[in-house]
């Protein structure tokens, strides 16, 4: 495809929610074509920071959110910006997986071009629809019952069917919050191995409390806790030679949250 | 046999009889209307559907056709006006996030549901009452006759507007968060994820669909001033939405006080073919409700 990834900076991201300061001032660069690990354990605020950068915290109406997050260029919450607009461009995949699950495969892969008017024939959208199945190593298992009800799919299955889904809009980067977490070892590696491929098509920002995944998967990670930023840095380093002492509790299992 | 299990079957006895009691009424209703209705309709079938009301007095059994087709026709044209606006009433206040009009349209529409439907129809006549003279101040004519099929559907939509939103709301607000964000992450537009949602409740939809139905079809009160009632045909032409028309409740209703023989019996042929529709359609609900699509 040649799609290039898009790069994604973040400028001193504050989130409240209510009166809670959830993100304490993040800055994050992101560089294109990467998986990018944001790692934390639980409640430290690592799903937020996603939801900041396509927008979706505009569904919680006690969320409030300040600094700049650029994509490509685009200013996210700048006066023009158009959520709807953010949203096609990022992709996303979340921690239950979550097709409709009454609508058919075919429809639920289908979703996003229809809404967002992305095709123009039946036969441009079958090959799209083909193509993410594809890219989700899913095509084989499913292209002879695209018209099943994706409920009746297996859990890694589904998981699989929500990157296909994201993925027909053809977006320039990709936001995982803990995508396996509510699979099994063998759906966990098949996900985990489609990451690693997913970057030559896109970004992909991965959200995880997993270090084993983290460091199977990422080119960079940023140890996030307490809202606050600890470490950003290569993969490697991160693993090997942390500079920080809670980076390295926390990898070596040795934190007490 | 012990304290123990005496108490026990008398406890169990209180509330088989409690049940027996509280479940009464109900077959109880439609029992009698089943035994009274079945049997006058029985003496003029299948004519009952069709045949106009009966001379007063006489030993003629006539039938309901009228009030039937004019109910029909109410009830079809209420919903045809309460469905969209219930729809995207509880869309807007579902979707319009940090919104005080949201709110607003939540509580007045649900504080609706409370209203005396007697109230309604007499405040559809009224405004219309005032459209009228309005209007002709300019020289213009109100195009809603008072009385009138189409008053009687406006009227008749009010009613339904609320029971129909509540539930629509309702199932809205049901819908799980990570769904809500997987619609929303696909970049949908308001109007559309919530589309994609109701396709998700559609279960609930039916069931709101079926409740504003069955609440219109059993409305006589917002009818006086508005539909007025007819007991014939209305001839079938354009203006046939702007000339009075009956329905079974307010057939029923003239019938049933009437104090003549034949017509308080056609009432019961009314009552039964009134409860035979509501039956049906609650059941019709059910099946659809339940079905995969």
């Amino acid at each position: 495809m040649g799609a290039s990834g898009a790069s994604i900076e973040i400028k001193d991201l504050r989130v409240w929610f209510g009166a809670r300061e959830v993100i304490k001032g993040v800055s994050l660069s992101i560089p294109r074509n990467v998986v990018f690990t944001i790692m934390g354990p639980s409640g430290s605020g690592k799903s937020t920071i996603l939801r900041a950068i396509n927008r979706l915290l505009d569904l919680y109406p006690e969320a409030r959110v300040e600094g700049r997050v650029i994509i490509d260029g685009v200013d996210v919450y700048g006066d023009t910006a158009d959520p709807m607009a953010v949203r096609r461009m990022v992709g996303m995949v979340f921690q239950i997986p979550n097709p409709i699950p009454s609508m058919s495969i075919y429809d639920n892969v289908a979703l996003g071009p229809r809404l967002n008017r992305l095709v123009k024939s039946k036969k441009e959208l079958d090959d799209l629809v083909r193509w993410a199945l594809e890219k989700a190593y899913l095509w084989d298992e499913v292209k002879d019952r695209l018209g099943l009800p994706a409920g009746k799919l297996s859990g890694g299955q589904q998981q699989r069917l929500c990157i296909a889904r994201a993925l027909a809009m053809k977006p320039k980067a990709i936001l995982m919050d803990e995508p396996t977490s509510n699979l099994d070892p063998v759906g966990t590696a098949r996900i985990e191995s489609l990451i690693t491929e997913l970057k030559e098509i896109l970004t992909v920002v991965l959200v995880t409390h997993n270090t084993f995944q983290a460091s199977r998967v990422s080119d960079y990670v940023a140890f996030i806790y307490d809202g606050r930023l600890i470490e950003v840095g290569p993969s490697s380093k991160i693993f090997t030679r942390p500079e920080n002492e809670l980076t390295e509790k926390y990898i070596t299992g040795r934190m007490v949250a | 046999m012990d304290t123990r299990r005496l108490r026990s079957s008398l406890g169990m006895l209180v509330f088989a009889l409690l049940f027996v009691i509280s479940i009464f009424p109900v077959f109880h209703l439609i029992a009698v209307v089943f035994i009274n209705g079945s049997s006058v309709i029985a003496s003029n079938f299948p004519g009952f559907f069709y045949e106009e009301r009966p001379l007063p007095g006489t030993e003629e059994v006539g039938g309901v056709g009228p009030y039937i087709l004019g109910t029909l026709i109410l009830v079809s044209l209420a919903t045809v006006i309460a469905t969209p606006i219930a729809i995207f009433a509880a869309i807007y206040a579902t979707q319009s996030l940090r919104s005080r009009l949201g709110f607003a349209t939540s509580t007045l529409t649900r504080a609706m549901i409370e209203f005396p439907t007697i109230i309604v129809g007499l405040s559809v006549y009224g405004f219309l009452r005032i459209l009228d003279e309005v209007l002709g101040m300019i020289g213009l004519q109100n195009p809603i006759p008072r009385f009138s099929a189409l008053s009687g559907a406006i009227a008749l939509a009010i009613v339904m507007i609320p029971f129909i939103y509540t539930q629509i709301e309702d199932g809205l607000r049901s819908v799980p968060n990570d769904l809500r964000e997987a619609i929303y992450s696909l970049g949908s537009s308001r109007i559309k994820a919530s589309i994609i949602m109701m396709r998700y409740i559609k279960a609930t939809v039916i069931t709101a669909l079926a409740i504003g139905i069955g609440k219109a079809l059993g409305e006589t009160a917002p009818l006086f001033f508005t539909a007025f009632g007819s007991d014939l045909y209305p001839p079938i032409d354009a203006g046939m939405l702007f000339r009075p028309i009956g329905s079974l409740t307010l057939g029923i209703y003239n019938m049933a006080l009437s104090g003549y023989d034949n017509w308080i019996r056609a009432s019961w042929g009314a009552a039964l073919i009134l409860l035979s529709i509501s039956i049906t359609l609650f059941i019709v609900s059910r099946i659809l409700s339940h079905r995969r699509w």
